[in-house]
């Protein structure tokens, strides 16, 4: 019993060897073997590109962000420094007012130097600039500047339509 | 070419339009140091006005009353003045605020106010 076992074993174990060593199979492996590898790398190159297109969006996003939030601490500070009178507001607060505006709008003309190209950048750059000539403008840093409720309003409203192309932006994307 | 280097020859914190406002303003950078270097430069020279050394911003009051106040007060025509001057930065930030001075000095309207200089009002 014990010897038709092996027999029949060994014989099934020479018929695998033959059918390994067929032309037509050894063709069939490389072509699954290959295509395995196609397959494997093209997965890799799909991930690669993905993630990489995804982390740039995501970079991308944080950016304009970024540049949002700094343009809304733009317009809190500059509208509480252009709705009060310089002589009659606490002199600390206003310096501090002041030095802020002045730090804000150097942070701020940082950001078309890293906007992707496809941004628009010269449109920000633009209303940057008469940000700029609107926050800093007038009897700006002057002991004598008096409150200016339409410079405040300028600037809000600047300011909103800035955010609002940021947000345009971020949504696009 | 003469040089002037706000930062180190004027203030650090250049700020304010007037005299009244305190020390570093831009009448004061106006009258006492960048008409009277103009002045003083020869035909072909030009002041070479270094904006970032050691000072961290400038604001748009002290830009127009201290570059195109030189206009409007009737020292300079714009042309003359943007032939004069050359402004100089390492930081590449700063080419927003010379632009900022140069669209200031184009925007001034030549001697279309007479000066009336604050420091004497105070005195």
């Amino acid at each position: 019993m014990f010897i038709q076992d092996d027999y029949f074993y060994a014989f099934e174990l020479v018929k695998s060897c033959d059918l390994l060593n067929s032309v037509e199979l050894q063709d069939n492996m490389i072509v699954s073997i290959t295509a395995a590898i196609v397959g494997a790398f093209s997965a890799y190159l799909f991930n690669f590109f993905h993630w990489r297109k995804e982390t740039k969006l995501i970079k991308k996003n944080e950016l304009l962000k970024s540049a949002y939030n700094h343009i809304l601490e733009m317009e809190n500070i500059s509208i509480d420094y252009w709705t009060v009178d310089t002589a009659s507001a606490n002199k600390n607060v206003i310096t501090k007012q002041e030095i802020k505006i002045k730090c804000l709008i150097r942070i701020l003309i940082k950001y078309p130097r890293l906007f992707p190209n496809s941004f628009d950048k010269k449109d920000f750059e633009n209303m940057v600039d008469d940000l700029y000539e609107l926050c800093t403008g007038g009897d700006f840093e002057s002991s004598k500047r008096k409150k200016c409720d339409k410079t405040a309003l300028n600037i809000s409203l600047l300011c909103a339509e800035i955010r609002l192309n940021l947000t345009k932006i971020i949504f696009n994307t | 070419m003469a040089i002037f280097n706000i930062g180190k020859e004027f203030s650090q914190d250049p700020s304010g339009r007037y005299y009244t406002d305190g020390p570093g303003s831009g009448e004061e950078f106006r009258e006492d140091y960048l008409v009277p270097k103009i002045n003083q430069l020869s035909e072909n020279e030009i002041l070479e006005i270094i904006i970032d050394d050691e000072v961290e911003a400038y604001g748009s009051s002290f830009i127009s009353e201290g570059f195109a106040g030189a206009v409007k007060y009737g020292y300079f025509t714009a042309d003359f003045l943007l032939n004069k001057i050359k402004i100089k930065y390492k930081n590449p930030d700063y080419s927003f605020f010379e632009k900022r001075i140069f669209s200031h000095i184009k925007k001034a309207a030549y001697n279309s106010a007479v000066y009336r200089s604050t420091k004497k009002n105070n005195e």
